[in-house]
């Protein structure tokens, strides 16, 4: 592809004189689908939902840290209720920055709302069967739920330190090969360069 | 394409899978301009056009996660519009169009035409008045994003088709661009 082609390609692209409006309204449109731009209403309904995470992260701060349990299963509340305010916090901080910042990225933010929303009701669940269904239960299929509760509640923990571990996994992966791309690119760009340079 | 190029594309894509606004808005500020070109080429109508684009930006969005050679990214996105455009193209009833546009391709060994062209102005003014697939197979031609291989792929023809095509593209526009100049 020498010089005088890629001329020939660029100036047969200037010929084309698109209609502004038509360009205009597919530059909108396109935006729309890489993201949405929120309203008042929406800002402030994300604002109280991320509100809700913080008031649902300072029990579980204070349940976790603070609180004694006592018993073989201190040590397990107080991870379960360790994870409930990691996910609230970053269920609040996401609601705060998209409203924030008034506008949703639709490639990104829906997935992480939907992962950190299971992860906290999968949480909650968790929680009301602590709290209410087994003192309700009798005395003699307690420990039966109890197994089940400790069997689900770790299932919790494990899929969400596993989820974190992949994610850090990936984003890693991913910058170490961002990196090595942008390296090769700075080196290819020096070669051409030495190349284009004439000979002395 | 130069290596330079090549990884130019690796690294956008990469990007792009991450979800990053920016790199996604970087490759159609790149491409849009191309691509609108050829789609262009296509069809008739203006808005239409327009409509394509945005249809295929959505295809690129949804796919480029997908995208297993990021190196490929010109044919890749050139193929999307081709499908989406022959997408519309059949649902406007216009298909026919394109198979009677078929009808005189032959194959033949290598046609690495003698013919050029250097007006610009006159090969715009050309183009729109030979047939779509030879108007199709040039405009990607001129563009010169894609080697033969590719225009074969992005077209879903054989490199044998493409070549012969282009042959009596060149003829065609050829005999067209005379023709103009011998009634001035």
């Amino acid at each position: 592809m020498n010089q005088s082609n890629k001329t020939f390609s660029d100036k047969l692209l200037e010929m084309e004189k698109p209609n502004t409006t038509y360009k205009e309204q597919f530059e909108i449109q396109l935006q729309t689908v890489l993201e949405k731009r929120l309203n008042y209403a929406w800002r402030v309904g994300l604002l109280l939902l991320g509100a809700a995470g913080l008031l649902i992260a300072i029990p579980c701060g204070h349940m976790a840290f603070l609180t004694r349990v006592g018993g073989e299963l201190d040590l397990f509340v107080r991870i379960v209720y360790l994870s409930g305010m990691v996910l609230a916090l970053s269920w609040a901080i996401l609601m705060g920055w998209v409203a924030v910042r008034g506008k949703l990225n639709l490639r990104l933010h829906p997935a992480y709302i939907a992962i950190i929303g299971i992860a906290l009701c999968f949480f909650f669940m968790l929680n009301f069967t602590g709290r209410f269904v087994l003192p309700l239960a009798r005395e003699e299929h307690r420990s039966i739920l109890g197994t089940l509760l400790v069997l689900i509640g770790f299932f919790l923990i494990v899929t969400f330190v596993l989820c974190l571990i992949l994610r850090v996994l990936y984003r890693t992966e991913f910058k170490t090969r961002e990196k090595l791309l942008e390296i090769e690119y700075r080196l290819a760009e020096l070669a051409e360069k030495l190349e284009a340079k004439p000979d002395k | 394409m130069t290596e330079k190029q090549a990884i130019y594309y690796e690294l956008l894509v990469l990007r792009c899978r991450q979800g990053q606004k920016e790199a996604f808005e970087e490759l159609v500020r790149n491409w849009e301009k191309r691509l609108f070109f050829y789609v262009r080429r296509l069809v008739d109508d203006e808005q239409d056009a327009w409509q394509i684009l945005q249809q295929s930006w959505v295809k690129v969005l949804r796919g480029i996660k997908k995208l297993r050679q990021p190196r490929k990214l010109p044919a890749w996105l050139y193929g999307i519009a081709h499908n989406t455009a022959i997408d519309h193209l059949r649902t406007k009833h216009s298909q026919q169009v394109l198979i009677e546009g078929n009808a005189d391709v032959s194959n033949i060994e290598d046609c690495n035409s003698t013919l050029t062209f250097d007006d610009v102005e006159q090969v715009y003014y050309g183009l729109g008045r030979i047939s779509l697939p030879h108007r199709e197979v040039l405009t990607l031609f001129f563009l010169q994003d894609l080697s033969t291989d590719e225009i074969a792929q992005v077209l879903g023809i054989s490199i044998g088709t493409v070549k012969s095509r282009l042959h009596y593209a060149k003829r065609a526009l050829k005999a067209i661009l005379e023709k103009e100049d011998s009634e001035l």
